[in-house]
């Protein structure tokens, strides 16, 4: 009997390491009606890794400001509220897990395949008049369960990987027989926990089965994951593709051509949102 | 037969042709294709942050070349695919990489 499974699953959640102390206040802030931007600041402040890693991010060509940003005052006036809360909740989960773990797990593979779905999703929203920063931050996190399953149940998430490699089948499918559930719902019910803003939760449970009820950010996570796959950035557990849903193309207003034209993008973004991974480096 | 090389800001130099749209964030066209970089854009492009881009390759690439990575392409997506090819919609998408991969090898 594996250590997870559905009947002890939340209680196993509870047992896990939190997000740090300020991230998790940072969360709970971002989800308020009374949120400041000078409130967010004063918070951020209070953990110098993550303000470095936002100015980072700040400078970086990713979001392609023409001038240097120097302080965290600047980066907020610049970002604005909404897209510093998605930058933060992005720093705040990978911190958590960070990309050079050695465990038999490779993570920089992984990171680089959540950064590609991140990317795919972002420029596809754009086209499709959809939020383009929590499409991101979905994209990102979309896979967190596998995460999870890596770091904190490694003896179940090995008999899940043998499963896969002797039946040449999708992860999801060997967590589900292994174990009785996967990633999506692990994942989900982890960043509820962690107080994840809704749309990205419903994005990581939802991207393998999309609901009945139009859900923009899940349909969206599904078609960014499986391109992501297509054009073979990183690796997140699977050599192989699953079926693409055409009802969330036709949902989202996507075609062939529309996609296809957002491939050039996609790679050049892809390659600048790899400063999300850099560890302390410093940044010119 | 030339192709398209992913190289960083520092790399490039004065004389190279770009060959693909550089974009801002925003998707806004900064520099379209095959506009050739002269000093002051290369400056300029330092300037506003930008780090990496596509250009030309100076090589041209032999046919035996090209047939290789033709071949990388399709074995890769073929792989890839394997458990999906009864789907049209795969077939299509799978149709649409290709000729994605095969458009860096004109």
């Amino acid at each position: 009997m594996p250590i997870l499974n559905l009947n002890n699953l939340d209680q196993k959640i509870r047992q896990l390491p939190s997000l740090s102390v300020v991230v998790t206040r940072l969360l709970e802030l971002l989800g308020r009606e009374d949120l400041t931007m000078a409130g967010l600041m004063s918070m951020v402040g209070e953990d110098q890794a993550l303000a470095a890693r936002i100015l980072q991010i700040a400078n970086s060509p990713f979001y392609g400001f023409s001038r240097h940003i120097g302080s965290l005052q600047d980066a907020g006036t610049l970002l604005g509220i909404h897209t510093l809360g998605n930058i933060i909740t992005a720093a705040g989960v990978i911190g958590h897990f960070p990309p050079n773990n050695n465990d038999g797990f490779d993570r920089l593979s992984f990171w680089q395949h959540a950064i590609g779905v991140g990317t795919c999703a972002r420029v596809l929203a754009r086209h499709g008049g959809l939020d383009a920063e929590i499409a991101f931050t979905a994209g990102l996190l979309h896979d967190m369960g596998k995460l999870v399953l890596a770091s904190y149940f490694a003896t179940d998430f090995a008999a899940v990987l043998t499963w896969r490699d002797e039946h040449d089948c999708l992860l999801r499918d060997a967590e589900q027989t292994v174990l009785g559930l996967d990633h999506t719902v692990l994942g989900a019910r982890v960043a509820r926990h962690w107080r994840l803003p809704e749309p990205v939760v419903n994005a990581i449970e939802h991207h393998h089965n999309l609901p009945e009820v139009g859900m923009p950010l899940s349909e969206l996570v599904h078609v960014a994951d499986i391109l992501a796959r297509g054009l073979d950035i990183g690796h997140g557990g699977d050599d192989l593709i699953p079926v693409l849903q055409t009802r969330a193309l036709q949902r989202l207003g996507l075609n062939w051509q529309t996609i296809r034209a957002c491939l050039g993008e996609i790679e050049s973004l892809n390659a600048a949102a790899g400063v999300l991974l850099n560890q302390g480096k410093e940044q010119r | 037969m030339k192709d398209k090389q992913h190289i960083e800001l520092k790399q490039a130099s004065p004389g190279m042709t770009l060959a693909q749209d550089l974009l801002d964030i925003e998707g806004h066209c900064l520099i379209t294709t095959g506009t050739l970089l002269t000093e002051n854009k290369l400056a300029c492009l330092q300037r506003r942050g930008i780090r990496n881009l596509v250009v030309w390759g100076a090589e041209a690439l032999s046919p035996q070349e090209i047939a290789t990575r033709r071949s990388a392409a399709q074995t890769q997506l073929n792989r890839r695919f394997r458990q999906v090819e009864q789907e049209p919609t795969m077939q299509e998408l799978k149709a649409m990489l290709l000729a994605h991969r095969l458009e860096d090898l004109e």
